[in-house]
This record gives structure tokens, sequence and C-alpha cells, in this order.
């Protein structure tokens, strides 16, 4: 952990977001596993690169909690991919935890910033 | 709810995990090309940019398993991984581990075949509605000294009528009746019982009806319910069985109905119910009958008790020349149909205390074993532990492993057990009252997880749990070697040992005190030869024996062919076999009517043909024994033994004078002595001198009979002449009972041969457990200290000096095992007492036998580690440094 093969600095996402950040990646569009890790990276301006090693064992936690489903379809470039859909408690899931994320930053923010 | 939810997902995922795994890697590896076409694509070389898109992505294997665990069962696959690894372990010490099962399976073995014993002959509640409702009536008297008496009819009907605290009373006797069809006549065992006892016992037929009410009156038509077993033995288990005829003892009788299995009563083989007739004409001496009643609910059985007294005592006050003497006892039913219990509680008792005793040596083995176990590993465990394992996850490693120890050792227990209990089953009377099979059966198996649950984990997991809290530092320091022998530890083991000796010890005493005391009793003399006579069984039925001539006619016909039998010497008959469980009581006087009450002599009355005393080889002391002239016409005559003669006139010169028998109901008789015999012994080999009285079976002739053969040489052959002999006599009379006299004998000392047979038994487990683990702890305790024998070796320590020092050792041990057991067996087998005959409780020869014995044989258990001990090659010890 904390560099990639390129060496450049990346950032650990905090723990416990990185589920909120998939359903957010998916809230728009249905994705595959590469696509939500290259969306995450590119929307947090490299900021924030997801680790393989805890993209897909939290894509499977988020199955078996119902708030994602996932099918096989063909990319645009006619190759198999296993896109992920989110589903309304999916959705409902997201709601909750973006409204705490945003009171804790909120707070986090409020103590760092000086007076 | 989402628990249950993701539980469903989980457990419905099981099914495709298959696909699960490789829709996983299929996601897996498109991603990893999409890496290495984004980098193709800024310009690396393909090589180049596969490997270092492999390498970003990482471990795929690792990053399955991570994703697959979230599908999993963690907890339940840790678990299966513990027990699996637990498996291992113990497969690894394969020779620990069979000795541990083959301990625990010695312990439960026996404990599980008592539980089951206990449980079907005492404990199982009777097979009844509410049984604690039930209870037993017996009448007392005090005139006949009779605390356990049986009831007479008239009794009955006013004990039935005036109650008021019962919901109804029933009355039964047990019987055996002539079964005559077209087969070879047999008699079988009949419950005779009143209409209502199915209702009051709550108990319905499995298949047609229970015998009518009214059925018990003395003209009505006789009806029959058969029991399961009968029913599929004679009827093939015919579901139109009723409507059927059986003739028993001669009489038509209707089968109504058939019972279920579980009900057994009032013996396990009663094989019929048939209606007790009730005669209220029948004298009220005439007590025939045993009665059951239900008391209302709220009613407790000292109210009960006295309400049975009140009444009997109103009876006594209106009939006092038959029951100024006779009142009642209530009981439970249960203590009342189980009419061995007297016997049977002392010897479960014993049983009981000994199997008790080798249960605590096999845990006291069982914590060894750990102990040594847990020492063994102490450094496996260090080094998991210094891995990073959690004493926690330890622990439970530990448990895992016990408790597979303790399913091991308890299955081979069962199996041990239910063979245990087949040669049990063998060795007690069938006709014992029990409730449920003795076999293995649910209830068994429970207590045996329990109890090999509760060895291991009470007395192995304790001692081994210390192991888990060793200091890494230390134990890995020491390189092992010497991290078991903590002084704390090594003190343990010897406690358990010394223990386990001590315990053994007391188990030999007491095995020792009853193989004497069935020495003794078979030394006690008889007063008959039992060898090479046979005996058998007849009763003659009522309706073809009518009356005193038959019945003779009947004792003249089988004492001639059995006499002209080849082989046979001479033939007798008589009521009552002796050692036979048959007492036949009776009150005599010396002098003539009217007796002076409290001066008589309680006898045992026998009714025998003249050649009794000869067959019997009882003999002659004075007078003359019975003759032909002693018949109806002559005047009463009898034969005392010597002990009756002293007791009665303190004096066997008594030829001559007249004695007399106190009847039911002031029927008192009075006989001439015609003869004196000597002593036998009928009612038991314990106990005072018997007293006899013989009378001739020409002036009283008796229904219930047995022939007595002498023959010349083994009288086994003569069993199928003498049945012929019988069948020319009478074909439809059953003979039932065929045996030898020394047979009759040996099965009177059964109580006495089977507790010292089960002592002996368990006092050898118990010692040859002890062995063990004295072997065991002196083998590990050498083996712990090789370096140091090889020490000694180099620094000039004889052999034979080493074997004293390790010898000497086991034999500390056991002489301080063997005096807390001799102080112990001091104490305890007083309890034995009871069952002990010509020995004495505390026999100084036996116990320095015992003590001799022990302290050899710890000898010999120490011999083999001594002997490695002193044969250390001190090179080869100090190099394993």
């Amino acid at each position: 952990m904390g560099r990639d093969s390129t060496g450049k600095p990346k950032s650990e996402v905090l723990p416990g977001t990185l589920e909120m950040l998939i359903l957010q990646t998916l809230r728009r569009r249905q994705m595959h596993g590469y696509g939500i890790a290259q969306l995450i990276r590119q929307a947090s301006e490299d900021v924030l690169q997801i680790e393989e090693g805890s993209l897909y064992p939290a894509l499977q936690r988020l199955e078996l909690k119902d708030w994602v489903t996932a099918e096989w379809r063909t990319t645009e470039n006619n190759r198999r991919a296993r896109y992920y859909c989110i589903t309304p408690a999916g959705r409902r899931q997201l709601d909750v935890e973006a409204a705490d994320f945003g009171r804790v930053v909120t707070a986090i923010a409020r103590i760092m910033t000086p007076a | 709810m989402g628990r249950l939810r993701e539980t469903w997902r989980k457990l419905r995922h099981l099914r495709r995990r298959g696909a699960m795994e490789r829709d996983l890697a299929e996601e897996m590896q498109f991603h990893i090309e999409r890496q290495a076409a984004e980098r193709i694509a800024a310009g690396i070389p393909e090589r180049e940019a596969w490997r270092a898109a492999r390498a970003a992505f990482g471990n795929p294997t690792a990053l399955g398993e991570r994703s697959r665990d979230v599908w999993s069962f963690t907890r339940v696959e840790t678990w299966l991984r513990d027990i699996s690894y637990g498996g291992r372990l113990l497969w690894r010490d394969r020779g620990w581990s069979l000795t541990a099962t083959a301990t625990l399976a010695l312990g439960i073995g026996g404990t599980v075949a008592t539980f089951t014993f206990v449980n079907a002959f005492l404990l199982r509640p009777l097979p009844f509605a509410e049984p604690d409702r039930l209870l037993h009536v017996w009448s007392t008297d005090t005139a006949l000294h009779t605390a356990s008496g049986r009831v007479s009819t008239a009794d009955f009907l006013d004990l039935r009528r005036e109650a008021t605290l019962f919901e109804d009373l029933a009355a039964f006797n047990y019987t055996e009746e002539d079964l005559s069809d077209d087969r070879e006549p047999q008699r079988i065992s009949v419950g005779r019982v009143t209409a209502n006892l199915s209702r009051l016992l709550e108990v319905e037929p499995a298949l047609g009806r229970w015998i009518a009410a009214g059925t018990d009156r003395p003209a009505a038509p006789r009806e029959v319910v058969l029991s399961d077993g009968f029913w599929r033995s004679h009827f093939a288990a015919d579901p139109d069985v009723a409507g059927r005829v059986l003739r028993l003892n001669d009489e038509p009788h209707t089968i109504v109905g058939v019972m279920p299995t579980a009900f057994v009563f009032p013996l396990p083989t009663t094989q019929i119910w048939a209606p007790r007739v009730l005669d209220p004409a029948d004298a009220r001496t005439r007590r025939h009958l045993q009665v059951l009643g239900r008391m209302k609910p709220g009613v407790t059985q000292p109210q009960a008790a006295a309400e049975m007294e009140a009444i009997a005592a109103r009876l006594a006050g209106r009939y006092p020349s038959e029951n100024a003497t006779v009142s009642t006892r209530v009981v439970p039913l249960r203590d009342a149909l189980n009419f061995a219990a007297d016997i049977l509680v002392p010897m479960v008792a014993v049983l009981g205390a000994s199997i008790l005793f080798v249960f605590l040596i096999v845990c006291a083995n069982v914590a060894n074993l750990m102990l040594s176990r847990g020492v063994a590993r102490t450094r496996e465990l260090a080094v998991r532990s210094a891995l990073g394992a959690g004493r926690w996850r330890l622990v439970r490693q530990l448990f895992t492993e016990s408790v597979l120890l303790a399913l091991c050792g308890g299955a081979a227990g069962v199996l041990l057990a239910s063979w245990n209990l087949s040669r049990i089953a063998r060795s007690v009377p069938p006709d014992l009252y029990r409730v449920g099979a003795l076999a293995i059966d649910r209830e068994a198996l429970v207590f045996a997880l329990v109890v090999s649950l509760l060895a291991v984990l009470l007395f192995g997991m304790l001692p081994a749990l210390r192991s888990t809290r060793p200091d890494p530092n230390v134990v890995l320091k020491e390189g092992g070697r010497a991290a078991g022998f903590a002084p704390r530890r090594r003190r343990s083991q010897r406690l358990l040992i010394v223990g386990q000796i001590a315990t053994s010890t007391v188990l030999l005493i007491a095995a020792a005190l009853m193989a004497g005391t069935v020495r003794e009793l078979r030394r006690v003399p008889l007063g008959f030869a039992p060898d090479g006579a046979l005996t058998l069984k007849l009763i003659l039925p009522e309706t073809r024996y009518p009356d005193a001539a038959r019945v003779a006619a009947f004792h003249r016909d089988v004492l001639e062919h059995a006499a002209a039998l080849p082989g046979v010497s001479a033939a007798a008959t008589v009521d009552y076999l002796p050692l036979n469980h048959e007492f036949p009581v009776a009150e005599v006087f010396a002098g003539s009517t009217p007796v002076v009450a409290g001066e008589g002599a309680e006898a045992n009355a026998l009714t025998v043909s003249p050649d009794y005393f000869q067959v019997m080889s009882i003999p002659v002391v004075g007078g003359r024994v019975f003759d032909a002239r002693d018949d109806l016409r002559a005047p009463p005559a009898a034969v005392v033994s010597r002990g009756l003669a002293e007791s009665l006139f303190g004096t066997d010169d008594v030829v001559g004078r007249p004695i007399v028998r106190r009847g039911r109901g002031g029927n008192d008789r009075t006989y001439t002595i015609a003869g004196v015999v000597g002593d036998t012994r009928h009612r038991g080999l314990k106990g005072a001198r018997e007293a006899q009285l013989y009378v001739p079976q020409l002036q009283a002739p008796t229904r219930y009979l047995r022939v007595v053969l002498r023959a010349q040489g083994s009288p086994e052959p003569h069993a199928a002449d003498a049945r012929l002999l019988v069948r020319r006599i009478d074909a439809q009379l059953p003979v039932t009972e065929i045996r030898t006299l020394a047979e009759v004998v040996e099965e009177f000392l059964l109580p006495e041969i089977n507790i010292r047979t089960a002592l002996a038994e368990q006092a050898i487990t118990a010692l040859v457990l002890a062995l063990v683990g004295l072997y065991g702890v002196m083998a590990f305790a050498v083996a712990g200290r090789t370096h140091e024998f090889g020490v000694r070796t180099a620094l000039g320590a004889s052999r034979a000096g080493l074997l004293r020092l390790v010898i000497g050792q086991a034999a500390r041990l056991g002489i301080l095992g063997v005096v807390v057991g001799l102080l112990a067996g001091v104490a305890l087998t007083r309890f034995l007492a009871g069952f002990l005959v010509g020995v004495a409780a505390v026999e100084p020869a036996l116990f320095a036998g015992v003590a001799a014995l022990m302290l050899g044989c710890c000898v010999v258990a120490a011999y083999v580690p001594a002997r490695r001990a002193a044969t250390v090659d001190p090179v080869a010890a100090l190099r394993t440094e």
C-alpha cells in the first residue's frame, strides 16, 4: 500500500467511505470495477486511488447487502465486463451515508479551520 | 432482520459458488487488461505494460480470497478448520490419543451401563399416567410377622368400598397357567387382574378392547387381553386375533384385545391378562390378592395410608377372629412391583460406588495424559503464541481437541456399555420389574455425552489450560527440554498417581472380600447333596385334579414311573425346593393344643414324599422317615430337623412327641414326631441355623410340586426322560424349570457371584489404569531427565544405582498410595459388611496381600522406564544439547 508502480503518492480512501464512493459513482450510471476505480480517481483529480485489493471485496459486500446488483454486458469495445448497478436500497443507503459524511466533514472542517 | 437476510443470501450463494469464482476471475482479468491497455496507449512496450499492470493489481489469489470471504460463513469455517487441525494433531499422536480414548471408554462404558441399569430398574417412572398417585396396599399381620402380605377378597372389597381418598382400588396377582392348544402343553405367565385395572392405570389396549367390567364376577364369561410379545409369538401379530379362544387351565377364554409394547404389569414376563375372579364368599383369611390404588389428586401418601389403616382397624373390630392382628401398609406402586428392590438397591449401591471409583481413576488418568501432552506441546504453543496467536485462540484449539477426544472416548464407551449391558441382562432374573429396555437409549446417549465432556473438559482441560500461559521467552530459551518440569506440575501429576493407587487398593480389597465371601458361602454345609439330582416343576390344574385323591394318585404315578427310569436310583416329590427363594413359613409349637402364643418357633414347612430324605441325602438322626403307612388314614406325622427339635425341646431326642403347626384363622394342627433329620439350608446360606418341618405328601398332597430325581452319574441326560414320563401320565401338563439341584444352588449364589465378578472386573480395570498412569508418569519423567541420567552415568553412577533411583521414586508413590488406600479401605469396606459372610471387613492378612500385590505391580510398572534411565548412553544424551 502507499505507492503504485509509478511511484506517485496517493491518498488512502478514508475508512468506511469506499462503499459510499462506489455507490455515488454508480448513482448516475452502471459501470464495471475498472471503470469505477477510474471514475473515482478522475473525479478526485488523482487524489483518491482505489486499491484493487479493497475494491472487489467492497463490491462483493455491496452485492451481499443488496445495494448493488451485477450483470455481464458488453463494453463499447465489444468486450465482456461485469457491470454494477445501484439498487433502490443502495440509493437510500447512499443518502444516509452522504448526509452522515457531510455532517462529519463540516465538523472536521470547522475544527481544522483556524479561527 | 438485515443479518437474517444476509445469511439467507449467503446460503443461497453457496449453490453458485463456482459461478461466482469464475465471474470474479474474469472480472479481475478484465481489470488487468484495461490497465495494460492504458499503459500501452501511453507508449509503454507491451511486455512491460502487462507486467506493470499485473504488479499494480496485486496478488489475484489473495484478492479473490478476500472477496470470497465476504460471502462465506467465517466463524463456521474457522471452527471446521480447528476441528480438522485438532483431528490431525490427535492422529499425529496416535498412541496418546488411543490411550486417552481407551481410558475414557473404560470409564464411560462402566458409568453408562450402570446408569442404564439403574434407570431401567429404579429410576424411570412407571409407564402409567401420573405414577406418583399410584400406591400399593400390603396387608400386615403382627401374629405372622408379615409386613408385605397379600389381601383377601373380602378385605379388598371392603377397602374398595370404604376408601374415600382413592379414585379406585384394583386387585391383581400373577400366576402361571397351563395353555392348552394344539401345540406342546406349556405354562404361561398370567396377570390375573380386576377389570378396572386399565382405567385405573390409564392404559388402553393397542388393539381391540380391555376385559369388560363384570368379567371378574364368578359366573361371567372369561375374557383375556394379550401382551404384545405373546401376540407376536403365538398369533404372528394377527390383527384379527380378537374373538379367538384360548384354553387357560382348561377354561375357555375369549381374546378381546392386545396391549401396547410398553405395558408391563405386574411382571415383565406377563404374557396375558385375565380377570381375577372375586368371590365374595372366599374366606377372609385366604389372602391372595395384591392391591393397588390411585389416590385422588392432591391426596398425600400419609393421608392415604392413614385412611387404609383406619378402614383396616374397623375390619379388625368387625371380624376379630380373622382380622384381629391384620392391618395395612401402603408403598409407592413401583416399590411393590420391584419385589427384589431389597437385594437390588444395596447391590447397585456397591457396584455404583465401584464404578464411580473407576471413573475417578479414569478422570485422573485423563488429567495426567492431558498434563503430559500439555507439557510436550508447551514448545508448540509457545511458538504459536510468539507468532501472535492470542491466548483465546490457543484455548479454543485445545478445547476443540478435547471435545474431539471426548466424542471418540464417549462413542467407544457407549459400545463398551452396550456390551456390558448385554452381559448384565443375562445375569438379571427376567421377571425383575423394570421400565424400558436394558439397552442404550437416547437418555443413555445424552448421559454418555455429558459424562465424557465432563471428564475431558473438567479434568483434562483445566490442567491443560495452564500450558497456554507459558512465557515464550522462558520456554524457547530452555529449548523445550526442561519446560515441563515445573515442580508444581510434577506435584499434581504425582498427587493424581497416589490417588489412583489408593482407589485401586480400595477396589482390590472390596473384590477380595467378596471373593472370600463367595468362597465361604460355597463352604457352608447345605445338609443335602446337590450333585447328581435333577429337579422339575409341575403345577396340577384344579380342573383335572379337583380333589386330594387325584393329586395323590398323580404323585404316586410320577414316583413309580420315575424310579423305573434307567439310571435313576430314587425319586421324590416336594412342594418347595431349598435355596429357591420360596419360604413356606410356619409357626410350630412344642406339645399339643392349645398353644401358648410367643413360645413357638418359626420353621419352613415342606410337604415331601417318603423317599425325599434319601433322594436329597439328608441324614436321619433319630426315629424314622415317612413311608407308605403315613397316608390319609394314619394320624398326622411329622419329621423335624435337628434345629427345630432343639429350638422347641432343647434336645433332638423328640421322637413320639406331639407338635402343633399354627394354621391361618386358628386352624392349628397337631402332629406326632416320627423322626429327626439333619439340618439343611432352605432359606439361605447366611444367618442363623434353620428349622424345617416336614409333613408327608400322602397326608396332604400338593398341586404345586417339584420332582427330584437322584441319578447315578450326571443328571442332565435324564431331562428328556423326565419330560416324557410326565407326558405319559398327563399329556397336557407342562413341565418347566428342568434344572439340576446344583444349578439351583449356584443360581442362589448369583447375587454374591455377580457382585464379586463385577467388583473384580472394576478392581482389575482400576489396577491396570493406575499402572498405566504410573508407567506414563515415570516414563515421561525419565524421558525428561535423559540429560541428567547421562551426566550421572558419565560421572560413574552404576546401572543398578539408577534402576534403584527410578524404581525407588515409583515405589515411594506406590507406598503412599497403598497406605492411603488401606486407610480408606478400612473406612469404606464397612459398607460392604451386609454382603460379607465368613470374612471380617478388616482382614489383616488380606490387606497385607493386597498391599504387597499393589506394590509389586508398581515396581513392575516402573521397571521399563527405570531400565531406560539406566541404559542412557551418556555420549548421546549429552550431545542432544
